[in-house]
């Protein structure tokens, strides 16, 4: 498998890694088939997380809602097998300021009960350009969960993306991450998007019309840890 | 010095035009050098603004009891010898002026050059200006430079030269957590004290101070109601009017075990099982429409979908 332009892979990426990384690029693929590589990625992930962490820690799993049922429950299937994870799912409003900086609010937010008692964070995102929603979300909690470490998981991200989001932290905060991605790649288009990235925008990808505050969206993950049904 | 007292009575005289009546031809040069020499590098302007925001903030939530912010002006860069920030509170006539230097090194020191500035500007804001009171202050970063500084301040000049300390930080982040009085401040306005909502309020805020539509000179109520304008969702609750729960919200949520409807600074959330959801825009009032949906929804799973489904209109 040819390894994309301007991508180069962590010690983390196995070949299953770099083959589900390659089928979110694919010009073709359907949500269903975009969502599976998603959730792939996340337990692989969640593999190469499981052991860097005690397993008697507990452990709090950070998600966007629109990660919540793909990447970040393949995430929480890694680690649940001989770990305590509570999870954490935020709607964002990702927007842009007149001036230019983007911000990330919260509309909606869940909290798993006990969530407080966590003391390793793990931050999901699909994909970490400007870090701004990854930051955000680490800002909601930081100040609730007294983290020994702070996961930044990511199947990719943009080669400025570590330095910019310690950047935005205090030292005492930003010594505690650990990135833990499979592929970084060196070029953003102006809008933000990393190339190649996960293959282009999240949302229509898996299937969505929009950001999830914007369609009402509700991931079944919350649904079942709030044991709506 | 002796100033020749000219109020600019109907704007006809130029803040310069005044410096070279009563100060000579060089001093109006060197306002003007100050006006084009201002800081351009990206620290000296992020310690500025950084700054600016902290005293819009201060401004709000001192006046939150009155909503009184237009009786507050931040403004940056006018034609004048001590000239990063300008702060005004217009009920006192009071004019305060800041130099901002984040250094810890000579930079940063008290020096007959900045003594003679703020000579200088006081005369111009009591005499040009009309202002009852002058400020002027030098800004420094370091805590042990101002301590140096003020012993330098001379004793006859005390009355208005002063030399404060504002941390500088390179994000907001840092800044919030490290000056007290800044997280308060924010806290108050947002009526919280969540540490990524009080961050989010200072970016807005700067991106409403530091993109002015118009160079007219904008009151802090101005900065204000920008950044509510920019907040989505409005996140500035303590400028949100204070509301009930929607009857109808309270009589469907007791409808489910665990659900609970309130309201919090204005803002309608309902949670279950660890679940927020906020609907900022829940209707007072049933519609026919409403009721109609409400009375088919048997399951949480679908109430909580009709909730969410409400607060997106917000963001469409």
């Amino acid at each position: 498998m040819a390894t994309p332009e301007n991508r180069s892979f962590s010690q983390y990426a196995s070949d299953g890694a770099k083959a589900a990384l390659q089928s979110l690029l694919k010009s073709d693929v359907n949500p269903a088939e975009y969502q599976a590589a998603m959730k792939q990625l996340g337990s692989l992930l969640g593999d190469v997380l499981a052991p860097l962490i005690p397993n008697s820690a507990k452990c709090l799993v950070v998600s966007t809602a629109e990660d919540a049922d793909y990447l970040s429950r393949g995430v929480l299937d890694g680690l649940k097998n001989d770990h305590i994870a509570k999870t954490a799912v935020f709607w964002n409003n990702h927007y842009s300021l007149d001036n230019g900086t983007s911000i990330a609010p919260i509309v909606h937010k869940f909290l798993e009960p006990g969530y407080e008692k966590s003391s390793q964070l793990v931050v999901v995102k699909s994909i970490i350009s400007g870090s701004c929603v990854v930051r955000t979300n680490l800002l909601e909690v930081i100040e609730q969960v007294k983290a020994q470490t702070i996961y930044i998981v990511s199947p990719v991200m943009h080669k400025n993306s570590e330095a910019s989001l310690k950047s935005e932290f205090p030292s005492k905060i930003s010594k505690k991450f650990k990135f833990i991605y499979f592929a970084q790649d060196a070029v953003k288009e102006k809008s933000g998007e990393v190339i190649p990235g996960i293959g282009g925008e999240i949302y229509p990808k898996l299937g969505l019309d929009n950001q999830p505050v914007k369609t009402g969206f509700i991931p079944e993950l919350v649904k079942e840890l709030t044991h709506m049904h | 010095m002796l100033f020749t007292p000219c109020p600019n009575v109907g704007g006809k005289l130029t803040v310069a035009d005044f410096v070279e009546k009563n100060l000579g031809l060089d001093s109006r040069k060197k306002l003007e050098r100050i006006g084009t020499g201002g800081t351009s590098n990206e620290k000296g302007n992020r310690y500025e603004s950084f700054f600016a925001v902290a005293k819009i903030c201060s401004a709000v939530a001192t006046s939150l009891n009155d909503s009184n912010f237009d009786n507050y002006t931040v403004s940056a860069q006018e034609p004048a010898f001590v000239d990063d920030v300008c702060y005004k509170v217009q009920d006192l006539n009071e004019k305060t002026n800041y130099q901002a230097k984040n250094s810890s090194g000579p930079a940063a020191s008290w020096t007959k050059d900045i003594e003679e500035r703020c000579s200088y500007q006081k005369n111009i804001d009591l005499n040009y200006h009309g202002a009852k009171t002058s400020k002027n202050v030098l800004l420094v970063s370091s805590r042990s430079r101002r301590q140096k500084n003020i012993k330098k301040i001379p004793q006859n000049m005390r009355t208005y030269c002063f030399c404060e300390h504002f941390p500088y930080l390179e994000s907001s982040v840092e800044l919030i957590l490290a000056h007290k009085p800044l997280r308060n401040d924010l806290e108050k306005i947002c009526a919280e004290s969540n540490l990524q909502t009080l961050d989010t309020a200072f970016k807005i805020i700067h991106s409403a101070w530091a993109t002015s539509s118009s160079k007219a000179k904008r009151t802090v109520g101005d900065i204000v109601g920008e950044a509510k304008k920019m907040s989505r969702p409005n996140i500035f609750h303590s400028l949100v009017p204070e509301r009930q729960v929607p009857k109808w919200l309270m009589e469907k949520c007791a409808a489910f075990h665990g659900c609970n409807a309130s309201v919090e600074s204005g803002v309608v959330y309902v949670r279950y099982n660890g679940l927020e959801i906020s609907v900022p825009n829940a209707p007072e009032d049933l519609s026919a429409d409403l009721e109609k949906k409400l009375l088919a929804i048997k399951k949480v799973d679908a109430f909580v979908q009709l909730l969410t489904d409400f607060t997106k209109q917000s963001f469409l």
